[in-house]
């Protein structure tokens, strides 16, 4: 291999290659992600961009696939988001990184084993605490790096993508490569495609935030509820998932205005069947990199993205675009050329363009931002109600635009001129005078090659064994055909209507390419929902419900599906692995489990939540705290269904009866007023600290049922005096004994000791739970407290709570009575074993 | 009577008789000379090659393929020879910003075969051109109806995108 040719190999290997504004995944963020600031302005973040992939020490990049879901997506989309958000004045606490908190099997990549698995784990399966650091604005990377919002939560782990195979790790990445298989299949990211992406996740983050909103006006009567706390954070977590949405679509918005993406590409959105239409549409993918550009994978500059050169006879940039039939012509660039230091020449990029009167970036900062600001302005607003209008100082014609999807956020195509400077211009050397590839003698003369690389990833062995070399050649003729054709009548349309945009957009014989048609065709797939990439379109459709439907692979399953080995069911106590094909909406949903509340009360039913218990019991650690988080919502401060008042006043709703969904309710007292304690009960259901009561079974109301000193007395040398109680549902709760002492002839020693222990092993009753006081006299009134309320100690750790309450002397001479008074302090103290002795060498009994 | 006369004129073209232009073509520039058939080598020096040596414009990557789109400059076939003869045409195309080319065609290199060949249009693809645009009046739909279809370059493949 030649030394050029390895240069170009080397190229190719480049991480996160893609053709969009230009992202770097990077596997280290020097200072950690909050050094990064809200990255509109971050040095750091402008410092990653320059960096490309030239400073690799500071900047460690990570491949694409799996990996790149574990990183940090940096670069020119993430860069636009933040800056956008900024424009639209979105509150900074949105602006600030957030976590993505939620529960996985705890389990490797099966092949690198140094990196965790990040699929969200079913019910049952989740063991250990995931927390992904993420600023919203990365989402604005993930097109390019996941087929979808789900793909991206589900770690890139899967394919859900039809007609590819995906039972090896190595074909799994080879799906989310651009290389593998998103090259082919990003014509999303070209026009009139793009904006029905566009709108498709846009009115998903409307929706999620409208929804956010019914959630803060439901809990608004909890202020002071013990769930405040709670569903606070329920607020401020569906509140950023809305953004998250909306983030995820407005990369589309970006391309949209990026001068290599101003035209209607040829292409598929999904692989179709047929190896040979596999196969054209990778011909068509080639011509649409030279038009657009591929210096992204061969590090040569080209001219539909590169604002420069300009016209060396009026110094004026040479790519423009239109909008509609507005005449005005813009001038204008795209990726990899937003910041002055990757545009080799800095007047060559969008940044200083703007400086010079080309106010293209402008122009895009403003229609994203409109974006931000809608699903902002349709959520519960936790920064607040208002937000200024966005101004820009772009000429929009007829004005700013309204909203993110008005036309003239969209309309920009490239004059023919431009598309035949694309593709044709190819500037290998700055300042060298261009090579003009559009001469149809060029196309004429190419010899498409195809080399297999990577067979065993490419999932699609079929295109090497099926495709008869005569079918090869075929392919490989019509793209010289097609090319010729192409080059020739962008030739004419440059000339006879330079300023027009015909080309870029309905020219009848341009409406395909060697037999694939402009990605148009498409057009009402996206529209309706079609398109088994794609995130469910209809958001009350997102479900996390498995189908039934076996599986051991993604492919298994149907369009929209994956296959999940994380379910399982619980059989005879034990949980029993079931793989299953489930929605690829139900990652989302579990990635955003505290947001998502209102779905989750709705589908953690009794047997979710008794597949949560037993592996909590099972597995302990993560699996406990995954229990509790998932049973918590569904807490109801009574002792069972009797005690339960449904008046909003009662303070023992749960959090899914204050969000007004129908959900399996729990039963179990908690202090008032107190998170922890609504925490610890939540835990202590889980852990089975109560017992292995099913928790659908209400708990039974409290048995201190003497609350006052009973007639009749104990003889206090009669041994231990023990009861098993609970205490339930915050009621005043108090148990009496009464102990006689008969007359004594000659004075003695009493030591009156008491034992609190647990009636389980798992949670240990704490020494403010309970408390205890002695009085003395006949009627053991409150006068004759002999003293104060005292509490336990535990002094080894145990969990058993012994303490001497008094030691005295008593007298010869008559008759003593004494009382004891146990309370329970908090109303979750039940299920315990109290003991009472006059010698403690009785409590051991 | 010079009225008359031009109102006649403009009452032929008006009719589509293309009486006027078939006498006599429009003045027209010449196009440029040909390129050679081996890219410049000041632009074959920046541009990486082939492990056999030919030059790569682009290459690309899916699906665990790559597709390298090479120019050889030994190719010759139907296609290749079409592309010349396009060549030639769009030559005149760029040499006439601003008017049609028909008064170009005839400055084009006639090969000297009717296969055609590097440099040149057979005869039958200028002939076929200009029949379409006495037709149609129109550079573009003329190359769409003639040339641009292949059928003047004898082998060129029916089956075409």
């Amino acid at each position: 291999m030649s030394a050029r040719a390895c240069a170009v190999a080397l190229c190719l290997t480049l991480p996160c290659a893609t053709w969009a504004w230009q992202g770097w995944c990077r596997s280290t963020v020097p200072g950690g992600r909050e050094a990064l600031g809200e990255l509109s302005s971050s040095p750091l973040l402008r410092e990653s961009i320059c960096a490309m992939k030239k400073d690799e020490e500071v900047w460690p990049s990570c491949q694409a696939g799996r990996r790149a879901a574990q990183g940090a997506q940096l670069g020119e989309h993430a860069r636009i988001s933040a800056e956008a958000m900024a424009l639209a004045q979105i509150p900074s606490h949105l602006r600030q990184p957030v976590d993505l908190v939620y529960y996985t099997t705890g389990q490797k990549l099966p092949d690198i084993s140094s990196l965790p698995s990040l699929q969200p784990a079913a019910a049952g399966s989740m063991r250990e605490r995931q927390l992904r650091r993420v600023y919203l604005a990365e989402f604005s990377e993930l097109p390019d790096v996941s087929h979808s919002v789900s793909d991206y939560v589900l770690g890139n782990e899967r394919c859900a993508v039809p007609n590819l195979r995906s039972d090896t790790p190595e074909r799994i990445d080879s799906c989310h490569q651009f290389e593998g298989h998103m090259g082919t299949l990003n014509a999303s990211h070209w026009p009139p495609l793009s904006k029905a992406y566009y709108r498709h996740y846009h009115e998903l983050a409307l929706a999620v935030a409208r929804r956010c909103a019914q959630v803060k006006d439901g809990l608004k009567q909890v202020t002071s509820h013990t769930l405040s706390s709670v569903s606070d954070s329920i607020i401020q977590e569906c509140e950023r998932e809305a953004l998250a949405l909306e983030a995820f679509a407005s990369h589309f918005l970006q391309d949209a205005w990026s001068t290599g993406h101003m035209w209607n590409r040829w292409g598929f959105l999904v692989p179709p069947e047929s190896d040979q239409d596999y196969m054209a549409g990778f011909y068509a993918t080639a011509m649409t990199g030279i038009i657009h550009g591929t210096r992204s994978v061969t590090d040569k500059h080209d001219q539909a993205c590169m604002p420069g050169p300009f016209d060396r006879s009026s110094g004026e940039p040479i790519i423009r675009y239109r909008h509609g039939s507005d005449p005005t012509l813009h001038a204008g660039g795209g990726d990899l050329y937003l910041e002055s230091c990757t545009a080799l020449y800095p007047e060559w990029s969008v940044k200083i363009m703007e400086q010079l009167g080309h106010d293209q970036r402008a122009g895009m900062l403003a229609c994203a931002a409109l974006g931000f600001r809608e699903v902002y302005l349709a959520g519960p607003k936790l920064g607040g109600d208002v937000l200024p209008p966005v101004t820009t100082g772009y000429g929009f014609p007829g004005g700013m635009p309204a909203a993110a999807t008005d036309d003239v956020c969209w309309n920009m195509r490239l004059t023919n001129l431009s598309m035949r400077l694309s593709l044709g211009t190819r500037h290998t050397v700055i300042d060298v005078t261009a090579f003009d590839l559009a001469d149809p003698q060029w196309f004429a003369g190419l010899r498409p090659r195809l080399l297999v690389s990577r067979i065993n990833s490419t999932g699609r062995e079929a295109l090497e064994t099926n495709l008869s070399d005569y079918q090869q050649g075929l392919l490989a003729e019509g793209f010289r055909m097609a090319a010729v054709k192409l080059a020739t009548r962008v030739i004419l349309a440059a000339r006879d209507a330079p300023s027009e945009t015909t080309v870029a957009t309905d020219d009848p014989e341009l409406e395909s390419f060697n037999f694939v048609p402009r990605s148009t065709r498409w057009l009402s797939d996206v529209e309706q929902g079609r398109i088994p990439l794609m995130d469910e379109k209809n958001r009350d459709r997102w479900k996390d419900e498995p189908t039934g439907l076996p599986c051991s692979f993604d492919h298994d399953c149907h369009s929209g599906h994956y296959c999940d080995k994380t379910l399982v069911t619980l059989e005879a106590g034990r949980l029993v692995p079931t793989p299953s094909c489930v929605p690829t909406a139900g990652a989302v949903l579990r990635a955003f489990r505290s947001g998502e509340a209102p779905y989750w009360c709705k589908a953690d039913d009794g047997n979710q939540l008794a597949r949560a218990v037993a592996a909590c019991k099972q597995h302990g650690g993560g699996a406990c705290s995954a229990c509790q988080e998932m049973l918590e919502p569904h807490l109801r401060n009574a002792c069972g269904p009797d005690d339960f008042k449904a008046t909003p006043m009662s303070g023992q709703h749960s959090l899914c009866d204050l969000m007004g969904v129908p959900a399996q309710p729990v039963y179990a007292p908690y202090v008032p007023g107190d998170p922890a304690s609504l925490s610890r009960v939540s835990l202590g259901l889980c852990t089975g600290a109560f017992g292995a009561t099913p928790l659908t079974t209400p708990v039974r109301d409290g048995t201190l049922s003497n609350t006052a000193p009973p007639p009749t007395a104990d003889d206090p040398h009669g041994g231990v005096v023990s009861r098993t109680s609970s205490v339930c549902g915050g009621k005043p709760q108090a148990q009496w004994w009464r102990f006689r002492h008969e007359p004594l002839t000659a004075p003695h020693e009493h030591v009156y000791a008491v034992r609190v222990q647990p009636d389980s092993s798992r949670l240990k009753p704490r020494a403010s739970d309970v408390a205890f006081e002695m009085f003395r006299g006949p009627g053991c009134a409150e006068t004759d407290r002999i003293f104060a309320p005292q509490q336990l100690q535990d002094s080894d750790g145990d969990g058993v709570l012994d303490t001497i309450l008094m030691t005295e002397t008593v007298p010869a001479g008559g008759a003593q009575e004494i009382c004891l008074r146990v309370r329970g302090a908090t109303p979750e103290t039940y299920w315990v074993r109290f003991k009472f002795a006059i010698n403690p060498i009785f409590l051991s009994q | 009577m010079i009225r008359l006369v031009a109102s006649l004129a403009v009452a032929l073209l008006a009719s589509g008789c293309d009486v006027l232009s078939r006498e006599k073509p429009p003045p027209a520039e010449p196009p440029g000379p040909p390129p050679s058939r081996e890219v410049p080598p000041e632009i074959a020096a920046q541009l990486p090659t082939t492990q056999d040596g030919k030059v790569l414009f682009t290459e690309v990557t899916s699906g665990g393929l790559t597709m390298q789109l090479a120019y050889d400059p030994t190719l010759d076939d139907p296609i290749t020879r079409w592309g010349w003869c396009l060549s030639r045409v769009t030559a005149c195309v760029t040499a006439n910003p601003s008017q049609s080319i028909i008064g170009c065609i005839p400055k084009i290199e006639v090969c000297a075969s009717s296969e055609g060949g590097h440099g040149c249009c057979p005869s039958a693809c200028l002939d076929e051109f200009r029949q379409a645009h006495e037709r149609t009046r129109d550079d573009r739909r003329a190359l769409e109806e003639s040339i641009l279809t292949g059928r003047c370059i004898p082998g060129f493949p029916e089956a075409q995108p």
